[in-house]
């Protein structure tokens, strides 16, 4: 944390700033401060990422091809909207994406104009497996990018993806970046990031952290701010408390139960800003070891968990889930449309009973270990305490953060978690953690299907190739349910909780527009101080 | 030893380690269960340390705390001074080589603070509670071999040690039957005085996260859990902290009273 | 005295390769893999295999030891493997915090520490006396991590003269950063000085010199405090020695409550991380500091006392 003279000043003058409501009196050098949760800067390269929060700074900096409207995860191709990309057409057969990019639009320090080399050199860098792209996995479809003349590309897929752009042409990962600066800065292109975005990088030093500044020659309308500054706190009570005296105008929010109603508590006119529906948190059973072999076993455990616990527990950072997409997904399943059998509404008598009918009239006791880390802990910690009220004793052995997921990738846990934020697409987690072509391995050269599912017990892989095949968005969406619904049924692995990223923000600090769906970042492009 | 404070902190320490051993079955209540509805509650008649912010007792996570914090505050030292007298025996007895490695790797050891060790043996040991038990005792050992070693050598000068060697009697058996007896004490003495630095390095180990993980509650992670909470509560911070300074300053002072008690001449 | 100290020379240079091995080995055989701590956990595994190719992990250790040899000796910590950011750039960024906390400690704690002392030497057996012990001796009991989080609650929670946390950026601010940290560790040294001071000093009072100055009928007050506390004093200050490496490790829980950009907080959070480089480094300069302090020390008793000579 680092605050100036004036600060200081002013601290002192508040005697018991704590006691008394937040002024929100905000800087009146129109400028945003903006609290991040890690110590510094990693990699300010939107193709690399290393963590979470690099994205709410790359946002700022550089151009998406297109984005969902502001605040929406709503993918109809026809209402996205445009920044480095003017128009965009999808093919009736799903597999070719022609592009076309804004004439005139310029990369920042003098770098030249945006062309469709850049756009190309952006996707190949993107999906390029030996350059660290943390996105890559996004662009596996790609067969061709091809330019067609200075402002227009066209994108070749393999299979037909109707949601190609929403997983690879908007803001997570698809930011276009100068070639030219790529190739002339190499490693210093992370620390020096050129775009075409509202903001450009000034400088990064201790004290102000990095520093923003409107783009005189931005395309779009100008920024209302004078500059935004990034600072970099990651101890977490000294960010709320940087917010709550005023010094910080958003901080990134502790996804910690309680946290909400700590800011409240001290600050009743906080606003805060949601990102739905953020990390979704799958457990996975480990179908291959028991007793998680047996499905009543499994089913019990499903039973067991509290839906209203941890809503009580998080408050409005928490997000239900009916089946494993969440409900923002475009044509995820909602409340109530789940075959009833299937709800699995909390039924304590229910997992009891199955646990008796599994074998296990007194309980039973399994250990597992949980990353260090204090979101997965949570979670776990909640979990334990419901199992207990249903006679399973779940031992907790508690491991660092990576040595949790090396492990969990050499199939060693049972009952592991992975939290984890992916694209708004309804295949993204069946994928991931459903497909034989994932299961884990004891190399650790697999995937992420820590259950084998569809290699211990057949599982959703002829389902998952129809949807992988099916060039129409809706009827892609109906069998995604289906496979859902099969999930369910079988339940080798489910998805406990959305757990949504907070922002608090200084109800002074006007975004432009409301966010009620977003990744973990959003832009501040329209961000302007009111009276 | 029969001075009324000292007696005073004698039960105090009695005290602790009765809590440890008993502290399961005398739980106000279960140290596990959350409530959301109570949770970071100052102290009340119900919930004495208040709560925190899973709506648990921090008072009976406190008590649950005291026994990782004793068994590692007699483990360690006991270990190590179990390790340190048979390496610091040997080193002192037979001498040679092994003598001048052991010797000079402790003395250079030495002159790190036993905590910075810790750290770094935790360090390279990982999280889990077997590992920092290890870790503490490995940060001591130098210091264990180094009057084990000490007092070997002064033993060793005593004349039924050379009457042993002119009878003809075997080097091992006379380490076990007159070194050893004979070093015991004043290794009882200094794992004493390590009882209270050990319960304290274990609750910085645990304060910094290198030391007993949650959702293992020991005093250590009870207060960093509560400074990453203190907006909401400090209560878990305020009385989770007088506890664990209450056990120090008890096992500190009966350790100097018990070195007093059996060896008046002991300097560290 | 130069074999004395050319041999002292030896052990410091000895105990740096000690802690050296002792480190690498240490980071070596650490659960949790640096690859994945450096990529982040969604890397897939070409990718952790391409890092650990990159970094020379896979490489034998005697190979990796012998790297790792070679660039201590030149004063290379390489590169962090989370931020890729020099380490050297770290150490200087984190090191003027560490050592700022360290002096002001030592001083709070000898403005506080030694007139305690003193007082209690004088008052000895009499209430102050008591005081005084009984304070220090729960200072010297009193986790430092403990006692930081109770003056942060009252000072800059309750009473708000103090900001929260960090280490400040401007000189005035960053003093303003440096009270309550620096209090806390000075307290905590207050509590070692006073009682070394108070025993040190009863001590010298029992001296033939300081009867003789009393029987010649000078005033108690200037007997004590020049004749005595001068001698008294030496003690305490090559004393110092042993304060200032515990400190320099009660530093780290500091830094921690109060959540200071120095060397505490770059090593635990390098190993929280598993971040190997910047653990490496930080260790060694903890290391470095040590040796440093005890090579000075044991030539300032040199320096003092003259029968100290040959192979210490």
């Amino acid at each position: 944390m680092t605050s100036t003279r004036r600060d200081m000043l002013r601290a002192g003058l508040a005697g018991a700033a704590l006691s008394a409501a937040p002024a929100f009196a905000g800087v009146s050098d129109n400028t945003i401060r903006f609290g991040l949760s890690v110590e510094k800067p990693a990699s300010l390269d939107p193709a690399i990422g290393v963590q979470g929060a690099d994205n709410d700074v790359t946002r700022q900096i550089f151009d998406a091809f297109t984005d969902p409207p502001y605040g929406t995860f709503d993918l109809d191709p026809k209402g996205l909207v445009g920044e480095a990309a003017e128009a965009w057409e999808m093919s009736k057969d799903s597999r070719t994406i022609t592009l076309k990019l804004r004439e005139g639009m310029m990369f920042h320090k003098g770098y030249g104009e945006v062309t469709a080399d850049d756009a190309k050199f952006t996707l190949e860098r993107l999906r390029d497996p030996t350059g660290g792209s943390q996105y890559r996995v996004f662009y596996q479809g790609v067969d061709e990018i091809a330019v067609l003349d200075k402002y227009r590309l066209r994108i070749l897929l393999k299979r037909p993806d109707p949601t190609f752009h929403a997983t690879s042409l908007i803001a997570r990962g698809a930011l276009v970046v100068s070639r030219k600066a790529v190739e002339k800065l190499g490693q210093g292109f992370r620390r020096t990031p050129i775009g075409s975005g509202p903001f450009e990088y000034e400088s990064y030093d201790n004290e102000r952290g990095v520093v923003l500044k409107p783009f005189a020659d931005y395309h779009g309308l100008k920024p209302k701010v004078a500059g935004i500054e990034f600072r970099y706190v990651p101890d977490s009570t000294a960010r709320t408390l940087g917010f709550l005296k005023g010094q910080l105008d958003i901080i990134e929010g502790i996804r910690l139960p309680g946290w909400l109603d700590e800011v409240r508590g001290q600050a009743p006119k906080a606003a805060f800003d949601f990102t739905r529906p953020g990390s979704q948190n799958i457990i996975a059973f480990n179908l291959t070891r028991k007793p998680f072999d047996d499905i009543r076993v499994r089913r019990a455990i499903r039973f067991a968990i509290d839906r209203r616990v941890f809503q009580q527990a998080y408050g409005e950072l928490y997000g239900d889930i009916w089946a494993i997409n969440p409900p923002e997904y475009p044509g995820a399943f909602q409340q109530g449309q789940v075959p009833d059998d299937l709800q699995y509404d909390y039924n304590p008598t229910k997992a009891k009973q199955l646990l008796a009918e599994a074998g296990f009239p007194k309980g039973l006791s399994f250990e597992t270990y949980i990353s260090q880390r204090e979101d997965y802990q949570a979670v776990m910690i909640m979990i334990q305490e419901m199992l207990r009220t249903v006679g399973i004793d779940m031992q907790l052995r508690t491991v660092d953060h990576t040595a949790y997921h090396t492990d969990n990738l050499r199939d060693q846990n049972i009952f592991g978690m992975n939290s984890e934020t992916t694209a708004p697409v309804g295949t993204s987690l069946l994928q991931t953690y459903f497909s034989s072509a994932n299961e884990v391995r004891k190399d650790g050269k697999g995937g992420r299907n820590y259950s084998h599912y569809g290699a211990a017990m057949p599982g959703i892989d002829d389902v998952l190739a129809r949807i992988l095949d099916e060039p129409d968005l809706e009827r892609r969406q109906a069998l995604t349910r289906e496979a859902e619904v099969k999930i369910l049924r079988d339940m080798p692995a489910f998805n406990a909780l959305s757990l949504h990223w907070v922002f608090a923000r200084n109800p002074r600090l006007d975004l432009g527009y409301k966010i009620n769906a977003s990744y973990a970042y959003f832009t501040l492009a329209r961000a302007r101080f009111v009276a | 030893m029969r001075h009324p404070v000292t007696r005073f902190f004698m039960a105090i320490c009695a005290m602790f380690i009765a809590v440890a051993l008993f502290a399961p079955w005398m739980l106000p209540q279960d140290p596990l269960t959350q409530s959301f509805i109570i949770r970071l509650k100052p102290p009340s008649a119900e919930h004495w340390f208040g709560t925190d912010r899973y709506g648990r007792d921090v008072f009976a996570r406190v008590l649950l705390g005291t026994r990782w914090s004793l068994l590692l505050g007699l483990a360690a030292p006991l270990i190590s001074g179990l390790i340190g007298t048979v390496v610091g025996a040997i080193a002192g007895f037979y001498g040679g080589w092994f003598d001048r490695i052991a010797g000079r790797v402790a003395d250079l050891l030495m002159a790190f603070p036993s905590l910075l060790l810790g750290i770094l043996f935790a360090a390279a040991l990982g999280p889990g509670f077997g590992n920092l038990i290890a870790a503490v005792a490995f940060a001591f050992l130098p210091r264990f071999i180094r009057v084990a070693r000490a007092a070997t050598l002064s033993v060793r000068e005593q004349l039924y040690v050379e009457a042993a060697f002119a009878s003809g009697q075997r080097p091992i058996r006379i380490v076990i039957r007159h070194v050893l007896p004979n070093i015991a004490g004043p290794m009882i003495v200094v794992g004493t005085l390590w009882i209270a630095t050990a319960i304290r390095i274990e609750a910085t180990l645990s304060f910094i996260g290198l030391g007993v993980q949650p959702p293992q509650p020991s005093w250590g992670n009870i207060i960093r859990d509560g400074l990453t909470n203190i907006l909401g509560s400090p209560w878990p911070i305020v009385t989770t902290g007088l506890t664990l300074t209450l056990c120090v300053l008890a096992f500190n002072i009966v350790g100097d009273a018990l070195r007093d008690a059996i060896d008046p001449d002991y300097r560290e | 005295m130069q074999r004395y100290v050319a041999s002292r020379a030896i052990d410091a240079g000895l105990t740096i390769w000690l802690v050296l091995t002792l480190v690498f080995f240490a980071m070596r055989v650490l659960p949790g893999d640096p690859a994945m701590a450096a990529l982040g956990d969604q890397a897939t595994s070409d990718q952790l295999a391409a890092f650990r190719a990159l970094m020379g992990l896979d490489d034998p250790l005697v190979l990796q030891y012998g790297h790792f040899l070679w660039d201590m000796a030149r004063l290379d910590f390489g590169r962090s493997f989370r931020t890729d950011e020099p380490i050297g750039g770290l150490l200087a960024a984190a090191l003027p915090f560490t050592i700022e906390l360290a002096t002001a400690a030592m001083l709070v704690g000898a403005a506080i520490g030694i007139p305690a002392g003193v007082i209690a030497a004088t008052q000895r057996g009499r209430a102050a006396d008591y005081a005084a012990r009984a304070v220090s001796l729960i200072g010297l009991c009193m986790p430092e991590f403990y006692l930081g989080a109770l003056l942060l609650i009252v000072f800059a929670l309750r009473l708000d003269l103090f900001p929260i946390m960090g280490g400040g950026g401007a000189p005035l601010d960053r003093l303003h950063h440096l009270v309550l940290p620096a209090i806390t560790l000075g307290l905590v040294m207050a509590a070692f000085t006073a009682r070394l001071a108070r025993s040190s000093l009863l001590e010298v009072l029992k001296r033939d010199y300081i009867r003789t100055a009393r029987a010649a009928g000078i005033p108690e007050r200037q007997v004590v405090w020049h004749s005595a506390l001068r001698n008294a004093l030496i003690p305490v200050v090559t004393g110092f020695g042993l304060y200032i490496l515990t400190m320099l490790s009660g530093s780290i829980s500091i830094e921690l409550v109060f959540a200071r950009p120095g060397l505490g907080t770059m090593l635990v959070s390098g190993i929280l991380a598993r971040d190997y480089p910047v653990v490496q480094a930080g260790l060694v300069v903890f290391a470095f500091f040590v040796v440093a302090v005890n090579l000075t020390m044991d030539l300032m008793y040199a320096a003092i006392d003259p029968r100290i000579q040959g192979p210490g």
